[in-house]
């Protein structure tokens, strides 16, 4: 049966059970399943920069998730080659329980991947956010204008709503993309929830990038 | 007279005239007026592009690069009409291109939405172009002077305006001669553009006449003329009555006028105001019905290789953009191909701190200007610094003003507070005397809106003091006044007649619609008086039509005739008279600023000066008094337009009509010069 797991699946039932446990320094024995597969898991999730490494004493090593390792996570859930084939304990499924309760809670209807980010700075910010407009402005054939909310939902949790926000209004006072509104009569709430706001006035729904 | 103003007067000034609160609604008289502040900078990049697209047409030299179409993304707000009244100005400057303006919005039939183009086209066509002359005469004067230099190599050719001035002369001399310089100039416009219309070239010539260019230009629009007038011209019947086949008729027309005007001038077509809300009998949005619209009108133009072009612009809003991508594959039949020639799409950009400097500096500017004020610092109340802080955030130009007239009461608010020693009554003294003072500007008076809004204002508060039980006499000219109502169906009104005024006359009830109309051009008056002659429709007892009398109307339009019926038909014209409105507009800006003098409606209501302002206030009488039922000549000029043809004349003109043409159809090329030495520089 060992040949079914793949580096996905290791990753992702490390990252569930961690989830679960929902602590800080986890002794590996906790949270990591029996095998050289789950190990080198382990060192990977360490590299991608998903958990944090702390040694305890000079033999062990003890493991937090970095919210890097939730994004990795909520990515791996939503990925269709994810699929469990054994009956699992309660830290697995306690884990889903705990992804799902976060989610409902934090962002109604918009279960999206994404959110694997690192972004620190304007610099950072500014080159993924062209980036990443270009990239879909060709691929989706958006014809110039590509909604806020995509980019905010691909952005993700790296940056914060008010730092978004400010970035994009930055951006724009630079000359290097404008925002524009439209008539979102018919536009479903939650892409107007992650649009812009622009203070005391209206929504702006898309970035032109100039 | 200029007056150096004191801060004390400029925050005076402000507090009682919001100058950010006119312009937040954007109309057409701004497209086509010239007083429209403009921000250079702003969306230079969509202007240039017109120019641009434009100069390539004239240059290219191929039939098949000769119509080309732009689609311009904009959200409301974004300063469009900035926008296109920025390019009129150019054109009109330059002179080598007509702006044609289609605003949607005004469309009311979506079922004849061709004709209500050819409307657009006619009326756009009669505004002002070069030194005085419409847009028509200018195309008319080219084609004419094309005919003289075409029949005689030396002929001494006038300028267009001197033509214009000698049209009418000219044309009688050869009448009495027995010619007709009409047809003989449009028989050589004629073998210069063989495909072109015999009719469509006889009426543009036409509307270089004083005498006879109205009824030209309402044959063009689509209008049914009366039929002795059409013959006179020489010009076929509308098919006026019946709408359907004027509608089928009405591209293939446009067309036919586009291809002639395109050897002469660019011709640069606007589409505006897409996102209207209404739906036609299948459920076809206006945007629906006008993209289509403009796909067919594309699909029809035909120009030739030397012609100057013509360029489609259609403003719409992303997501109706959208909507066109993603309705079906790119193929060279979809409407997207059509609306958009071009593979780069232009948006409108917003404000940013430079302009939105700008955009406040001119508006006071311009405000300050009316009024005729030095005051230098342009920003006042705001600053710079606040001004291009709050400019980074990227506003609409709309967002900007609106919040420039949220902010600024606020600015003034602590710095002039009301005396509050005085009493109620003395502070609306004080109020009143300073609304009173202030000077109307040419807008205000050329704004039906506002006007009505002042007259209906007045009716709606003695209605009001009446049912207070406030009024001791409470007939006014015998009648009782019961309700102000709006004007339905609204499809068929289009905002002419302004409210309806009703009541009971010796216990009679009376209906008064009243419609303000200051417009200056003969289309849009003929379209106004024909609502307000439609008791039926709009379910009225009376019309009374509330206009300058300096505005007066020509004998040569249609609105003669349609005055005449007016007064048969029991209605009125109420002369409006700058002076006498100003009582009234001072007496609604107190009740609109009550707040701010610190007097209640209530108290306001108590006034007698109140009571008495509304009630004996000749305007509101007059519109209420029985009309004396007579034509008042004072308000008429020029000459009625006088039969060129005998009964018999007209007579075999109609039976000869169509055999005119073919006849000229087969006719060869000649060299038999004809003799236009009345039009030619003596």
């Amino acid at each position: 049966m060992a040949t079914k797991i793949s580096p996905l699946y290791a990753e992702t039932r490390i990252l569930l059970s961690l989830f679960a446990i929902d602590e800080d320094k986890v002794s590996p024995s906790n949270f990591v399943p029996k095998g050289t597969k789950y190990k080198q898991a382990l060192v990977d999730l360490v590299e991608y920069g998903c958990l944090s490494e702390t040694l305890k004493g000079k033999r062990y090593k003890k493991y937090s998730l970095l919210p890097q390792g939730k994004h990795q996570l909520l990515k791996n859930l939503s990925n269709d080659e994810l699929s469990f084939f054994s009956v699992l304990g309660p830290k697995t499924t306690n884990g889903l329980l705990k992804v799902f309760r976060e989610l409902d809670h934090n962002n109604p209807g918009s279960i999206q991947n994404g959110h694997r980010h690192a972004i620190s700075s304007y610099q950072d910010f500014s080159s993924f956010v062209i980036g990443f407009c270009q990239k879909i402005n060709i691929e989706d054939n958006l014809d110039g204008l590509i909604p806020i909310y995509r980019v905010r939902r691909e952005v993700g949790e790296s940056v914060d709503r008010e730092k978004f926000d400010n970035w994009l209004f930055e951006l724009q006072a630079d000359n290097r993309l404008q925002m524009m509104g439209d008539d979102l009569s018919d536009t479903p709430q939650d892409q107007k929830d992650d649009s812009v706001q622009i203070p005391g006035g209206n929504l702006r729904f898309y970035i032109k990038l100039l | 007279m200029s007056q150096q103003a004191s801060i004390t007067e400029i925050n005076e000034l402000l507090q009682d005239t919001n100058p950010f609160d006119k312009g937040l609604v954007v109309k057409d008289q701004n497209i086509w007026g010239t007083s429209f502040p403009d921000i250079p900078e702003l969306n230079k990049h969509v202007s240039d592009a017109i120019y641009a697209s434009m100069n390539k047409l004239q240059e290219s030299p191929s039939s098949l690069d000769k119509v080309s179409s732009m689609v311009i993304r904009a959200q409301r707000g974004a300063g469009k009409t900035h926008l296109i009244s920025r390019v009129r100005k150019q054109i009109k400057t330059e002179g080598n291109a007509v702006l044609i303006y289609a605003g949607a919005d005004k469309y009311s039939e979506l079922e004849l939405i061709a004709s209500s183009f050819r409307e657009s086209v006619a009326d756009s066509l009669e505004r002002e172009g070069l030194q005085g002359l419409t847009q028509w005469q200018e195309i008319a004067a080219q084609l004419v002077i094309t005919a003289l230099k075409k029949n005689k190599n030396n002929a001494k050719v006038p300028s267009a305006q001197a033509l214009a001035q000698k049209f009418d002369q000219a044309y009688s001399k050869s009448h009495k001669n027995g010619r007709d310089l009409v047809t003989e100039l449009a028989k050589v416009v004629r073998h210069l553009h063989p495909d072109s219309d015999l009719y469509i070239i006889r009426a543009i010539i036409w509307t270089l006449s004083e005498e006879r260019g109205a009824l030209a230009v309402k044959w063009l629009a689509g209008e049914e003329l009366n039929a002795e007038d059409a013959l006179d011209l020489r010009l076929s019947a509308n098919d006026g009555q019946d709408a359907d086949v004027r509608e089928a008729k009405a591209l293939n027309f446009i067309a036919k006028v586009l291809s002639l005007i395109g050897e002469y001038r660019t011709v640069l077509i606007c589409f505006d105001e897409l996102d209207t809300v209404k739906e036609n009998s299948l459920g076809y949005t206006v945007f629906q019905v006008v993209i289509d619209l403009v796909k067919r009108l594309f699909d029809s133009i035909v120009q030739s290789d030397s012609s100057q072009g013509v360029l489609i612009a259609t403003f719409l809003l992303p997501k109706e953009w959208q909507f066109l991508i993603q309705d079906g594959p790119d193929s060279s039949t979809s409407p997207k191909s059509r609306i958009s020639t071009q593979s780069e799409r232009l948006d409108l950009r917003p404000l940013n701190s430079e302009t939105m400097v700008q955009l406040v500096s001119l508006w006071m500017r311009d405000f300050y200007k009316r009024r005729k004020i030095v005051f230098e610092n342009y920003l006042y109340p705001f600053t710079a610094d606040e001004l291009s802080s709050y400019g980074k955030q990227g506003y609409t130009v709309r967002e900007a003003l609106q919040w420039c007239a949220q902010q600024l009461p606020l600015k003034l608010k602590n710095i002039d507070p009301p005396p509050e020693s005085l009493t109620d009554k003395e502070r609306f003294e004080v109020a009143y005397k300073k609304a009173l003072a202030r000077d109307l500007d040419e807008d205000d008076v050329d704004s039906n809106t506002f006007i009505s809004s002042v007259l209906r204002f007045s009716f709606e508060r003695i209605i009001i003091l009446l049912k207070k039980g406030k009024l001791k006499n409470e007939l006014i000219e015998n009648v009782r006044l019961e309700s102000v109502e709006n004007v339905v169906p609204r499809s068929k009104n289009n905002g002419y007649i302004n409210f309806k005024v009703c009541g009971q006359e010796d216990n009679v009830p009376v209906v008064i619609g009243v419609e303000v109309l200051q417009q200056k051009n003969g289309l849009s008056v003929g379209a106004g008086f024909r609502r307000l002659l439609d008791y039926e429709t709009f379910d009225m007892t009376r019309g009374c039509l509330v206009r300058s009398l300096e505005r007066k109307i020509k004998r040569n339009w249609d609105s003669h005739e349609y005055y005449q019926q007016l007064i048969q038909k029991g209605g009125e014209w109420v002369h409006l008279k700058k002076e006498e409105l100003k009582p009234l507009i001072a007496l609604k800006n107190v009740y609109d600023n009550h707040e701010k003098y610190n007097i209640s409606i209530n108290k306001l209501d108590l006034f007698a000066f109140t009571r008495d302002s509304l009630v004996k206030y000749p305007l509101i009488k007059e519109i209420l008094s029985r009309p004396e039922g007579r034509v008042v000549e004072e308000a008429l000029e020029g000459k009625a337009v006088e039969r060129l043809h005998s009964e018999q004349e007209i007579q075999s003109i109609a039976e000869n009509l169509n055999e005119t043409l073919e006849s000229l159809d087969s006719e060869e090329d000649t060299d038999k010069e004809a003799d236009f030495a009345e039009l030619e520089v003596a």
